[in-house]
């Protein structure tokens, strides 16, 4: 009977002590991130929880966990999700900035109006902003930011002949997607004459990654190729974010994808099924590259000599922001309303973004800075040229023509539609003419106004 | 002899089992510790397997959007109507049928071939046994890989055969109309290993003094593998023909990883459309009534093969 009763009052004290560390955790501010341990993007945030908290120690101390995401973000997101579910979210977590339209109308997130520093927000570039705003209101605060850029095989242009050569825009040129499908054009009719060494591997004159696509990362087909839309003022969705019929399949759209769809013309210039790491062993001449290529390329294939290029306009017309941006961002969790919690959530936010932030995020990981003040810690004059030339072409990027992707809360169904049913079908069926082109966007269209019907009620 | 000592125990045990079931003498606590054994197995079970069906019954009938957990709301038979004009859903349905019929008769054809193989008394067999199984105790993500790259229409291996051979390139996993019937394949290959494994245990239990009475009589080895083989590996076949159904109508990661179900939905199956349904796009609502429909499907299946099971045995 004494032995129950030791262990009835071991277990009582046991509960009571946890439950005095519950209570003790729950003053201390948690943050969630996609980015394991062990990787830069979550060594730069532990680095900068370290240093909040030792600068702060009299406020809530900051608590970092990292749970990796799997291919698309989905080991995290199931986790986020299911703690939606269990009403159990941390107080910030991080969330993909196309994503944050759909956590909003959800109600899962908190707006930040109010709680920042005065000219804290203004201090990100404008497609930050636009990534984190939702009817007006701030909610995402991004930490990085991303760019594409046209990277070239420099041996290969070098073969090329001298008319063929002048083609290839300067690295501060703005050049038009016409003149890239001309110069691809050139490339292959060279690369199919020529013995020079430097084609011997050739097999397409441009890599478009649509592969990943097949993959399932559907959103980098959306992220690499609307802004062949927004550069002929087009747009996948309205401004409302839930209207698709007559906005996806307008004749501006119908134009772009013509457009982008020469280059799957007999002899194709670009193939839905290009061989694994195409620019990277000299396979194609020419590549849409994401800004993450720049450190692989440069760390892993120290022979390879590229040279970048500024992301192709659609319409030589069109002066508005075009090319691809938008990455991770901070947000709050929206249940909690204690004003006082709110404030110190805001803080920590501020501290994980700002403009030391950015810089150290740079620095530590490669991120493109978010924050109008940090740009120019990109450094374009360091010893090796081939970074020198991508990061002129990404911090021009930055600051003058970067566009955030539409914000809607059927997102996902809006990317991975118009990524497999209009960009990849483009080129698995090489279908270059308008009709074809345009039923592609009447069907994309009329299914996701279906399954759009639900945010309009 | 050895088996009537056997078969004695045998009775004994069911006699002593019949008599525990028909008594109701049992001690208060025999039953506590029998429920105390019991009930590990029966939580997991719950939980993991009654629950998640009740769930989706319940969620089937509701719009449940993941992000608004508490604002589901029940929608009646709108998700199944809505399952009436999905084309995508009819094509997965349509997909994953025609994948079952093509893979169980060719991988349990290939699986009985190699193990005819794999039975013949030669010096070495043990190696190509083992090189038949290795299939199956590969990870079908990294087979999907491995095929993809060897498959890749530019830059592939199996092209540069055929180039080598003076047969044109094929585009296999890119084109709709071979993109099913490469998968048919691939998945064929990496399960009849298994498969072989199986039957080879069928074809050892045939006793030999069969086909040397065959041989006596003048039967050639056809007649031999059509009247003594066939018949008596027929309970393992029909148990083979009913598992690898079952297996095809849960195809998903070969679809995933070599095609995303594409081109043009031609390898989208039923539960990858299920998966990207529910967590892509977060419609649970819709996607639980899709697992409904799934599900029944594949219980009328199961009660189909078991009854043609049966009639088979019965004749």
């Amino acid at each position: 009977m004494k032995k129950i009763f030791l262990l009835i009052a071991t277990s009582l004290l046991a509960l009571t002590l946890s439950a005095c560390g519950e209570e003790k955790a729950n003053e201390e501010i948690v943050v969630w991130t996609q980015a394991s341990a062990d990787h830069p993007e979550g060594k730069m945030f532990a680095e900068r929880v370290k240093s909040y908290n030792e600068a702060n120690p009299d406020k809530p101390q900051v608590k970092i966990e990292n749970i990796t995401r799997a291919g698309a973000g989905s080991g995290y997101i199931d986790k986020l999700n299911a703690a939606i579910t269990a009403n159990d979210l941390p107080d910030i977590f991080t969330l993909d900035g196309p994503d944050i339209g759909a956590y909003v109308d959800a109600g899962v997130l908190g707006e930040l109006d109010g709680y920042l520093t005065e000219g804290f927000k203004e201090g990100f570039t404008e497609a930050i902003i636009d990534q984190g705003t939702v009817d007006g209101k701030f909610y995402g605060m991004g930490y990085s930011d991303s760019g594409v850029a046209v990277m070239y095989n420099e041996d290969m242009i070098n073969a090329l002949p001298e008319d063929v050569k002048a083609l290839v825009p300067a690295v501060d040129e703005d050049w038009t997607w016409d003149q890239f499908v001309e110069l691809s054009r050139k490339i292959d009719e060279f690369a199919k004459t020529t013995n020079d060494p430097a084609f011997e591997n050739y097999e397409v004159a441009t890599s478009l990654l649509l592969t990943d696509i097949t993959a399932g990362a559907y959103e980098l087909g959306t992220y690499y190729f609307t802004p062949l839309l927004w550069g002929n003022d087009a747009n996948i969705v309205g401004e409302d974010g839930v209207t698709v019929d007559g906005v996806l399949n307008s004749e501006k759209s119908v134009e772009a994808l013509t457009k982008y769809a020469q280059l799957f013309e007999e002899p194709a210039l670009a193939s839905a099924t290009e061989s694994e790491k195409t620019f990277h062993t000299g396979k194609s001449a020419l590549s849409v590259s994401g800004f993450w290529y720049v450190s692989e390329l440069i760390n892993n294939y120290p022979d390879l000599k590229f040279k970048s290029l500024r992301y192709p306009k659609m319409s030589e017309n069109y002066d508005g922001l075009y090319t691809p941006s938008g990455s991770w961002a901070f947000v709050r969790n929206g249940q909690i309303e204690d004003e006082e919690r709110v404030q110190q959530i805001a803080e920590v936010m501020e501290w994980l973004t700002n403009d030391e932030a950015s810089e150290q995020y740079y620095q530590m990981n490669g991120s493109v800075p978010t924050r109008i003040n940090s740009v120019d810690v990109i450094d374009t004059n360091t010893d090796n040229p081939y970074h020198n030339d991508a990061w002129t072409v990404l911090k021009y990027q930055v600051e003058e023509t970067n566009k955030s992707r539409p914000v809607s809360p059927g997102y996902p169904y809006l990317s991975e539609t118009f990524a497999k049913d209009v960009i990849l079908k483009i080129a698995q069926n090489k279908a270059t003419d308008p009709e074809t082109i345009k039923q592609y966007l009447d069907d994309a269209a009329k299914k996701i106004e279906l399954e759009f019907e639900k945010y309009k009620k | 002899m050895m088996k009537n000592i056997n078969l004695g125990r045998f009775v004994q045990v069911r006699n002593l089992t019949e008599h525990y079931r028909k008594s109701e003498h049992y001690k208060k606590g025999e039953v506590a510790s029998a429920y105390g054994f019991l009930m590990p197995a029966m939580v997991l079970a719950v939980l993991f397997i009654v629950l998640p069906i009740v769930l989706a019954f319940t969620y089937g009938f509701t719009d449940y959007y993941l992000l608004k957990p508490d604002e589901k709301q029940f929608n009646g038979l709108e998700n199944f109507k809505q399952m009436l004009t999905d084309e995508v859903l009819i094509q997965s349905f349509y997909n994953t049928i025609k994948f079952a019929v093509l893979v169980v008769p060719l991988q349990l054809s290939m699986a009985l071939g190699l193990a005819l193989i794999a039975n013949k008394k030669i010096k070495g067999i043990g190696f190509f046994r083992t090189a038949y199984f290795s299939p199956a105790v590969l990870s079908l993500v990294v087979i999907s890989i491995l095929w993809t790259v060897m498959l890749n229409p530019t830059s592939g291996l199996i092209n540069e055969i055929l180039m080598n051979l003076g047969l044109s390139k094929q585009p296999f996993l890119s084109s709709p109309t071979q993109a099913m019937y490469t998968i048919v394949v691939i998945s064929a290959w990496s399960g009849c290993g298994y498969q072989m494994m199986i039957f080879l245990a069928g074809l050892q239990n045939i006793d030999s003094s069969l086909y040397e009475a065959a041989d006596i009589d003048g039967a050639n080895t056809f007649q031999k593998f059509l009247f003594i083989t066939i018949p008596l590996l027929k309970p393992i076949l029909m148990f083979l023909v009913i598992t690898t159904t079952i297996q095809a109508f849960k195809l998903i990661v070969q679809p995933m990883v070599m095609t995303g179900g594409g081109p043009d939905y031609s390898t989208m199956t039923v539960l990858q459309y299920i998966y990207e349904y529910g967590f892509r796009h977060r419609n649970i609502g819709y996607a639980s009534a899709i697992t409904l429909l799934f599900t029944v499907c594949l219980i009328v299946l199961s009660i189909g093969i078991k009854k043609l099971f049966r009639e088979e045995k019965a004749a």
